[in-house]
């Protein structure tokens, strides 16, 4: 159904950004897709999407996925370290807490590829 | 004619919707709990044109039989985070930016869940697989990093490349 050539014009100026915060974190959210390298890249968009993603502790999803599925995580590692940096998370301001959440991803992550390492 | 109510657009322009289509509408649906389902009465929706509400009339009468979600139903989150914009819906929501984010404006007053979560789903897969840049030009944003700033980011998440 086309829209009149009047409020097309005015559809069309309206801007993603322009959306209210818990609508764009949806859409990052769905684009995010809990990827540490499609978080990283959403972050590098503008400040107000670093803001976004930062403010609804989107790594923490990250993290928390990973940990979950990550079988290394589970066979070798089992002693809670990072759930427990994930917790201590949340003594930080909210708007720091994310960057504790990466911290914690960034480690298991690295823990990871230096098991993966050590089998060959 | 019994079943039918009238709305009225932001431009105020008078729309006539069957019940049953409108009920997708959670705050239609309370606006008439509230006013009572008088064919007389006229509904207010201040924050939606014309041209759009038709459009979400539309997406109505496509699903005014599908079962009403709940949002708090961890099944359907986990259902939403790996659902596909079903055919129907994903041609029904190929329109151009402007008028896709005020269909999300509006399914979002209006609270049509559904609707939101296919038209956000829409707006992501236009990003997926994009690099910043690409994203930046897609939707015009301005990057508003210094230089500084964004080599500071690409240095703290140096470690997620290429995982």
């Amino acid at each position: 159904m086309a829209l009149p050539i009047v409020l097309q014009q005015i559809a069309q100026e309206m801007n993603i950004n322009e959306l209210p915060p818990e609508i764009l974190v949806n859409i990052i959210r769905n684009a995010f897709e809990i990827d540490p390298a499609k978080g990283n890249q959403l972050e590098k968009v503008c400040w107000l999407w670093k803001d976004v993603i930062d403010s609804h502790e989107l790594w923490k999803e990250i993290a928390e996925s990973h940990l979950e599925n990550s079988e290394v995580w589970k066979t070798f590692l089992n002693s809670h370290v990072v759930e427990n940096m994930i917790e201590k998370g949340k003594e930080h301001p909210k708007m720091e807490r994310n960057s504790q959440y990466k911290e914690a991803l960034r480690y298991t992550i690295e823990i990871e590829k230096a098991m993966r390492n050590m089998r060959f | 004619m019994p079943g039918l109510v009238t709305l009225v657009s932001q431009d105020n322009q008078k729309i006539e919707v069957e019940l049953n289509v409108i009920r997708q509408s959670k705050v239609i649906s309370g606006m008439l709990q509230d006013l009572g389902e008088d064919e007389d009465t006229e509904y207010p929706i201040p924050n939606v044109s014309h041209a759009i509400l038709k459009k979400i009339i539309e997406w109505c009468e496509e699903h005014k039989d599908d079962a009403p979600i709940d949002d708090e139903d961890p099944n359907y989150q986990e259902k939403k985070r790996t659902q596909e914009v079903p055919r129907w819906d994903a041609e029904f929501l190929k329109v151009d930016q402007g008028t896709l984010f005020e269909i999300i404006l509006a399914a979002n007053y209006l609270d049509i869940g559904r609707l939101l979560d296919f038209a956000c789903m829409t707006v992501a897969d236009q990003i997926r697989g994009k690099t910043p840049e690409e994203i930046r030009k897609h939707f015009n944003i301005k990057n508003d990093f210094t230089e500084e700033e964004m080599e500071q980011i690409k240095k703290e998440n140096e470690w997620c490349e290429g995982n």
